[in-house]
């Protein structure tokens, strides 16, 4: 097929994207959705704009001017870091040097009109200290990359030079922290694999080839970082599962995924789906492919595979944790609804057989329906499980509050964070715990900590980038 | 529907959430069918076109104070949509890309294979150059209305349209060898 005129590329868009439309009825049920969100968030707290309409007027063009002219200067000073090209090949990571003497970021309680801010995609801290965020600097007309680690809580942030060629538009990038030193990025860019690592603060960065593949996830354990890489359709590999010493050394293949869990990624979609979860010489790989999900729990360090029953309702994703070799929580949930029907499974023989905690949202549209058990009163779907012992689990939720159970997944309550940045907002992104007390969550707009079990959160100051 | 509150002897009227909320509903639902539009040419995918719409719906309503006063809520609200479907492109790390059902294939629509080699070619172009072809070539928008929902210049519109053309133009040509 050629496109020759602009009348003809018209049509065959159309053509092409036509049959791709929602049936009828979409925009009346997306009123109906949005208005019952709306209506559950809260009303705003502080006035958007405090100030009278002139003053408040000069101070945002003002801060416009300012902005724009620090726009202009980040374009330049991140030149060299243009992640607007995609990549053609296999995602060229070069060892770096730092900049002579790393300028150290220490955030504001509020931006300076001349800053940027970072908007992190995702967090990891190792120690209740020593912390790592990937995400990107946006200006008016681009977005630019950027890795910060932080070795005193999150009051301050430093950056981190990070050179990796990725198409923002179409990544999926995570990052895991072994120390202040060891650190692996990992994902997937305009349908290339990326993983690299460093074990020298972000001196350096180490990239691993994994040809045709994409890498879902990356988890540390036993002295070992491992990495599960997934394969999409159009670009047919095996999946494989491969080790390196988190102090670092030479990549080994570990082997490939057991079939369950290796087929590729459905739907034409570039984005891994598989996660990873261990706990001493105990693993677990769960695809949360909704069309073929699958569960397999290895107890000998990755030598042997089984396959493990998954509960969850058919058309569910799921999210995985555990607390000990045993005891094992699974959060699945239906999402495209508000509120997304979800349901709560645990195990306490490491997923051999699942009892059901908690569920709502199934008792209507679905065939057969299934009554309400415990409470979980979310409306989003869960993103991310931090599972801390029998009893006390975490939950991340997409367009929703973090939850968390202190009866081992039965109940869940809210946690206390600003609804109008969590639920109210976009929902959480992500939490992870390093020990009982320590933690952390994040939205775009923040990232959060606690040092007390999670009865109370802070919201750490934001990290910006100076303009000029 | 609106609610009197008293403060130091006088009496401002001031609108009702309920109020506020049904006057932008009002507002909005008549962009509700080129916003779906916008956001299956972005996503090529139903059920992902509809969430991402909602999902600015929401975004729109909190940040709708930051709308200037008396301008035009389309270019400012296909933005929000344009910014949502990049986020989903981006992906929160668990989330699962959904088909429309299951079993859901590409050519289910009855489809040529020349549609499914334009709809991937599409779906490989990068963010910008693929909301300007889908801004003017799928919603048919003049291109001072592109450029003010891709927040851009229309110089710079026109050229990331050229740019996205050419792309298509080679990743078919290619398909054919």
């Amino acid at each position: 097929m050629s496109v020759n005129t602009e009348e003809e590329l018209n049509r065959l868009v159309h053509q092409a994207i036509d049959s791709r439309l929602p049936g009828i009825g979409v925009e009346q049920r997306v009123l109906e959705h949005a208005r019952e969100r709306i209506t559950r968030e809260p009303a705003p707290r502080i006035p958007w704009m405090p100030l009278g309409r002139g003053v408040g007027g000069a101070f945002i063009a003002l801060a416009v001017i300012a902005l724009l002219g620090g726009a202009l200067g980040l374009t330049l000073s991140l030149r060299n870091h243009s992640t607007s090209a995609p990549a053609k090949t296999a995602l060229p990571i070069l060892p770096t040097s730092p900049p002579a003497t790393p300028p150290v970021v220490v955030p504001p309680t509020a931006a300076p009109s001349t800053a940027l801010v970072f908007t992190p995609t995702a967090v990891s801290f190792a120690t209740a200290s020593d912390g790592w965020t990937i995400g990107q600097v946006c200006n008016p007309s681009t977005c630019a990359l950027a890795v910060y680690r932080t070795t005193d809580a999150g009051t301050r942030w430093m950056p981190v030079h990070f050179s990796a060629k990725v198409d923002l538009g179409n990544a999926t990038l995570n990052i895991r922290a072994a120390s202040s030193a060891d650190v692996w990025i990992w994902g997937a860019s305009d349908g290339h694999g990326l993983l690299v690592a460093t074990h020298n603060g972000g001196v350096s960065w180490q990239s691993m080839a994994v040809g045709n593949a994409l890498v879902a996830d990356v988890e540390l354990a036993q002295g070992t970082a491992w990495a599960v890489t997934t394969c999409s359709i159009p670009k047919p590999c095996t999946a494989t599962l491969f080790s390196q010493p988190v102090g670092g050394g030479a990549w080994s293949d570990l082997g490939a995924l057991p079939a369950a869990v290796g087929a590729p990624i459905d739907n034409n979609s570039t984005i891994p789906l598989a996660q990873l979860v261990r706990i001493g010489d105990d693993a677990w790989i769960l695809d949360a492919n909704q069309q073929g999900p699958a569960l397999v729990r290895s107890q000998n360090n990755g030598r042997t595979w089984m396959s493990l029953p998954l509960p969850c309702t058919v058309g569910a994703t799921a999210i995985l944790g555990a607390s000990s070799p045993d005891h094992v929580m699974l959060a699945c949930g239906n999402e495209g609804a508000f509120p997304a029907p979800q349901e709560v499974w645990t195990s306490s023989d490491g997923g051999s057989k699942w009892i059901l905690r908690s569920r709502e949202g199934y008792n209507s549209g679905f065939s057969p329906p299934a009554a309400n058990v415990g409470s979980i009163d979310s409306g989003g779907a869960p993103i991310g499980l931090a599972v801390l012992s029998t009893t006390t689990a975490w939950m991340a939720n997409d367009r929703e509050d973090d939850l968390v159970t202190h009866d081992g997944g039965a109940t869940w309550i809210h946690a206390a964070l600003p609804p109008d940045s969590f639920g109210g907002g976009g929902g959480a992104e992500g939490i992870g715990f390093v020990d009982s007390q320590h933690g952390w969550t994040f939205v775009p707009g923040g990232i959060w900590t606690t040092s007390d079990g999670g009865t109370t959160w802070h919201l750490l100051p934001g990290i910006t980038v100076p303009a000029a | 529907m609106t609610s009197l509150e008293g403060r130091s002897g006088a009496v401002d009227v001031v609108p009702s959430r309920d109020a506020e909320a049904d006057a932008f509903e009002a507002e909005l639902r008549p962009l509700l069918q080129e916003a779906v539009r916008l956001a299956t040419g972005m996503l090529l995918s139903a059920v992902e076109a509809e969430d991402a719409v909602q999902d600015a719906c929401v975004r729109a309503w909190c940040r709708r104070a930051n709308r200037r006063q008396g301008t035009d809520l389309r270019p400012w609200f296909l933005g929000i949509v344009a910014n949502q479907c990049r986020e989903v492109r981006r992906g929160r790390w668990w989330r699962v890309v959904r088909s429309d059902k299951p079993g859901d294939s590409s050519d289910a629509h009855g489809d040529t294979s020349a549609l499914i080699d334009l709809r991937d070619a599409i779906a490989r172009l990068p963010y910008r150059r693929r909301l300007v072809i889908v801004l003017r070539y799928y919603l048919d928008l003049p291109f001072d209305e592109v450029a003010a929902a891709a927040d851009c210049s229309i110089d710079a519109a026109k050229a990331l349209a050229q740019r996205g053309t050419a792309d298509l133009q080679r990743a078919l040509a290619g398909e054919q060898r």
